[in-house]
């Protein structure tokens, strides 16, 4: 079953509420370096919440040296192996949406793995109040 | 090794009188480490193949046909194989990582990570003469190993018996140093330090210009011969490392929101995207 994050920019607020769930579940007290989901303003009132898009043909992984960043084929989901890493950065620099971070507090590269191990169910879109983020589980037939 | 399972089939072995499930090809330390039994490691690292050069994994192996022999083995290396029966506990092991953590102790007294699994361990003072003029390298070779395996071999062990140490061609800046920072990353006791000041970075003797972002100027996170190198090895384009994560999602989000705004307006795709898309 593909796990399937769907953003609808329209319906963004610009509450931050998904930045808050992810630097809550992801780090240490919800410190916003944690966070691998940001909200851009893009216009007046017009906000973008970005995280990974979970590419198929991902620049990360092919610019990472070591092939620490792999696809988890049930999941469809782009994860990141932190004993592989080297840290580097090439994933950081590659990536053309800027969705790879680096936490220099914790020398760890992240980014969104739609909460994998963290419950398995995105949890920035468990608190999205508006739905701009929703979970669609995909089975393997239907289109992508 | 007529004993050694080719197959692919996971078989099962014994860790610590606990069933452990182990798959073909696989070390001693992988299955422990999946059964969530803790192996003490230095030199460990999933990047690159286990080397062996700590000996603070040694565990004691063995099987009921060998009759009560029981051999200390390094877990990274020794192969998993069926019906073996593995101690990380008994008092041999623990006798023999004591002694491993003593010279340690002795080589390193100023490394907290060695302090702490010393402590861990019970040996709180070192039993040898402190080594003169000690550094922070157990010189484990992981930095080597490393560099040569994802970068590009710049470093090695040089000289000989206890001079021996982790260095450059003669001493000097490595002329193959790429200034990528996996071996200051990877070193387990923080050995190998590096410095960055604005856009430049220093390590092992020799300054690296950091590429710039192609949109805004600012220095991206890899130096200008780790980009054309990272270009050749990984087989990319060469704009894969040219801008920077804060101007690459800036420009995604301006790009989304375009979308959503003609979203909103009820129409399904842009009406110049063709014209406007393509730029990467």
């Amino acid at each position: 079953m593909i796990l399937r994050l769907v953003v609808k920019p329209q319906e963004c607020i610009g509450c931050r509420a998904c930045e808050m769930a992810c630097a809550f579940t992801h780090g240490k007290d919800g410190q916003p370096a944690a966070s691998r989901c940001q909200t851009m303003t893009v216009g007046k009132d017009e906000y973008v919440p970005m995280m990974c898009l979970q590419c198929d043909h991902a620049a990360c992984v092919q610019s990472c040296p070591v092939s620490a960043i792999t696809m988890n084929p049930a999941t469809r989901t782009v994860l990141v192996d932190h004993e592989r890493c080297i840290r580097c950065m090439a994933c950081v620099v590659a990536c053309p949406f800027g969705n790879m971070h680096f936490d220099p507090s914790r020398t760890l590269i992240h980014k969104c793995d739609l909460c994998a191990g963290c419950g398995d169910y995105p949890r920035c879109a468990m608190f999205c109040p508006t739905k701009c983020l929703t979970v669609e589980r995909v089975t393997e037939s239907s289109p992508a | 090794m007529s004993e050694v399972n080719l197959g692919d089939a996971p078989f099962t072995m014994t860790i610590d009188g606990k069933r452990v499930e182990a798959r073909p090809g696989e070390m001693v330390l992988a299955a422990a480490k999946r059964a969530g039994i803790a192996i003490p490691t230095l030199c460990e690292h999933k990047a690159v193949e286990s080397f062996g050069s700590c000996r603070l994994c040694m565990v004691e192996v063995t099987k009921a046909a060998w009759k009560g022999w029981k051999g200390l083995m390094t877990a990274c290396l020794y192969p998993a194989a069926p019906d073996l029966i593995i101690e990380t506990q008994s008092e041999r092991v623990l006798h023999v990582r004591r002694n491993v953590l003593d010279l340690l102790l002795a080589r390193c007294p100023d490394s907290t990570l060695i302090q702490r699994l010393a402590a861990e361990h019970g040996v709180q003072q070192t039993s040898f003469s402190v080594r003169e003029q000690p550094d922070l390298c157990i010189l484990c070779g992981l930095c080597v190993r490393i560099c040569e395996s994802a970068a590009t071999s710049a470093i090695s062990t040089v000289k000989r018996g206890h001079h021996r140490e982790i260095g450059t061609p003669w001493g000097g800046p490595p002329p193959a140093c790429i200034g990528c920072l996996a071996c200051a990353h990877v070193c387990p006791t923080g050995h190998i330090t590096f410095e960055e000041h604005g856009a430049t970075r220093a390590i092992w003797g020799r300054s690296f210009e950091l590429q710039r972002c192609a949109e805004c100027g600012a220095p991206l996170p890899i130096t200008v011969e780790q980009a054309s190198f990272l270009v050749e090895r990984q087989a990319l384009d060469a704009s894969y490392f040219s801008r920077c994560e804060s101007c690459q999602r800036r420009a995604t989000a301006q790009t989304f929101g375009r979308l959503a705004r003609w979203q909103k307006l009820g129409l399904t795709q842009e009406p110049d995207a063709r014209q406007e898309g393509g730029k990467r």
